[in-house]
């Protein structure tokens, strides 16, 4: 099992904070990031619900900032080989911000 | 001790269930004063009637103990006695409208047919004799007759086996001499393993099942000495379990999986033992997992379990309690309103099994597959809690 860096961990962390915020509004881009197959199909994905983040931003008062998910894709071209765990840790992190907005929204109403 | 005439000696038999159960009858001799020499089995000076006595008296205490739990009737709020019914051991038959149950084997025998028993067992009765019988568990002659292996001599024998595939003229019984069969059962008495059971609350008695889990240690001393630890200090007999969590809760709590059971021993072993220096010396990475599930025949499941790595729980407890702080605090949360109670109810339970799995497992996937959003229920987890655990775990210096 790989042991990432400090710097890196912060990068995957923040990551699940950006892919738990736009899974608010498109749980399926979640389900299709869980679902690719190779570092390629991941980073793809990542591009993807970077221009999601974009359109949300523009549409809400919300800014989501996308430089997390940049990193990210820096990381993974780093363990091209390991990409699996990264995004195993990263939707450990979108899952549970994902859940706690959701709470804090059921919380406000 | 004066030379092999004057010992009984029983053999380890390098078996999970049957190596217990040495240990197990080692540490009853000792708790009675008699002199137990630990090397590659246990030996003795044959007993004399006092002992055998208080032996006898000894087993019956535990009978009690261990194979009965309290339990407030409904009707009159009376606290009863109940025989844990998914154990192998009782077996049930009618008498008029009243179905009772008893107790099978040696263990339900009157102690006056017990103490003969062990009496010959365990004194010097049988010395010289000639020996004709062979015994298909400890491959030893026996000048006694040989007695059919079941369930409850020991637990994944397929004695029954005819019964379960409905070819009645299957015949596949195991025989067993009278030591094994005596070892055999008394080890369902052994206060040193843990154990957890899960009844269903709606009183769906056919979901129960129950989870031993067997220290398999090579060393019958070194054994010895960690069961000891464990029923000294860890070990606390009650009605769900005897691993009971440390959080002041007074309802008691369902461990409701295997490797819940563990992490939460590995967590009271870790506040009991002193010298840190010696961690992984103290605690056993090899068990056996016998889960028992109760039917008209009780099913029994074994595997083995096998820790990696067990010295990097040490750095994970100096902070973080993963059991108590963070699985039991975890839970299935619906997304949207709808979702039934049975539902979240059934996710927590997988996804705390999950967790635990990836923790004692060393092994992130299954870990996270405990986020997976399903059935539109997310897992709601103790943030600092999972912030630290995931830090330790996956990054290299180890530190938030």
């Amino acid at each position: 099992m790989v042991q990432f860096e400090q710097n890196e961990m912060e990068t995957m962390k923040n990551s699940g904070q950006v892919l738990g915020k736009v899974a608010d509004h498109y749980i399926s881009d979640l389900y299709q990031l869980d679902r690719t197959r190779t570092a390629e199909e991941f980073i793809k994905q990542l591009k993807n619900i970077c221009l999601r983040a974009i359109s949300i931003g523009k549409k809400s008062d919300e800014m989501v900032y996308t430089k997390p998910l940049a990193d990210l894709m820096d990381i993974i071209n780093k363990h091209k080989e390991n990409y699996d765990e990264i995004k195993d840790i990263v939707l450990v992190y979108a899952t549970f911000y994902l859940g706690a907005i959701k709470y804090s929204r059921t919380r406000g109403d | 001790m004066q030379g092999d005439d004057w010992v009984i000696r029983i053999e380890q038999y390098h078996d999970w269930w049957f190596d217990n159960a040495v240990e197990f009858l080692g540490h009853l001799l000792e708790r009675l004063g008699v002199d137990v020499v630990w090397d590659g089995g246990i030996s003795f000076e044959p007993l004399d009637e006092d002992e055998v006595e208080r032996l006898v008296e000894e087993i019956e205490r535990l009978i009690e103990v261990k194979l009965k739990y309290p339990k407030e009737s409904d009707e009159t709020g009376v606290i009863e006695k109940k025989w844990r019914v998914y154990l192998p051991l009782t077996a049930s038959n009618k008498r008029g409208d009243y179905k009772y149950k008893y107790l099978s084997g040696f263990l339900g025998k009157e102690p006056k047919l017990k103490k003969d028993i062990i009496t010959l067992l365990l004194s010097d009765q049988l010395n010289g004799q000639k020996k004709k019988k062979i015994c298909e568990i400890c491959s030893k002659s026996t000048v006694l007759g040989l007695i059919d292996v079941t369930q409850g001599v020991y637990p994944v024998s397929n004695n029954n086996l005819e019964s379960l595939n409905g070819v009645r003229s299957m015949k596949t019984s195991f025989k067993s001499c009278l030591l094994c069969n005596f070892l055999g059962y008394i080890e369902w008495l052994d206060r040193g393993i843990p154990f957890t059971w899960y009844m269903d609350k709606r009183g769906n008695s056919k979901t129960d099942y129950a989870y031993y889990l067997f220290p398999k240690i090579e060393n019958i001393q070194d054994m010895h000495q960690f069961k000891k630890r464990l029923r000294d200090d860890i070990l606390n007999e009650k009605k769900y379990s005897n691993v009971v969590p440390i959080s002041n809760i007074k309802k008691e709590r369902y461990l409701t999986d295997e490797y819940s059971l563990l992490l939460l021993l590995f967590e009271k072993m870790n506040e009991n033992i002193k010298n840190l220096e010696k961690w992984d010396d103290l605690v056993c990475d090899e068990w056996a997992k016998l889960l028992i599930k109760k039917g008209e025949l009780r099913y029994s499941y074994l595997e083995e379990i096998h820790i990696p790595q067990i010295e990097r729980f040490k750095k994970i407890f100096e902070e973080l309690l993963p059991y108590s702080d963070f699985v039991s605090h975890s839970f299935a949360s619906p997304l949207k309103e709808g979702a039934s109670k049975e539902i979240i109810q059934r996710l927590t339970k997988e996804d705390q099994y999950l967790m635990s799995k990836g923790i004692i497992m060393d092994d992130f996937k299954t870990f996270s597959k405990a986020f997976q959003i399903r059935q539109n229920c997310r897992l709601s987890t103790p943030k600092d809690a999972l912030d630290y655990l995931i830090y330790t775990w996956r990054c290299k210096d180890g530190t938030i």
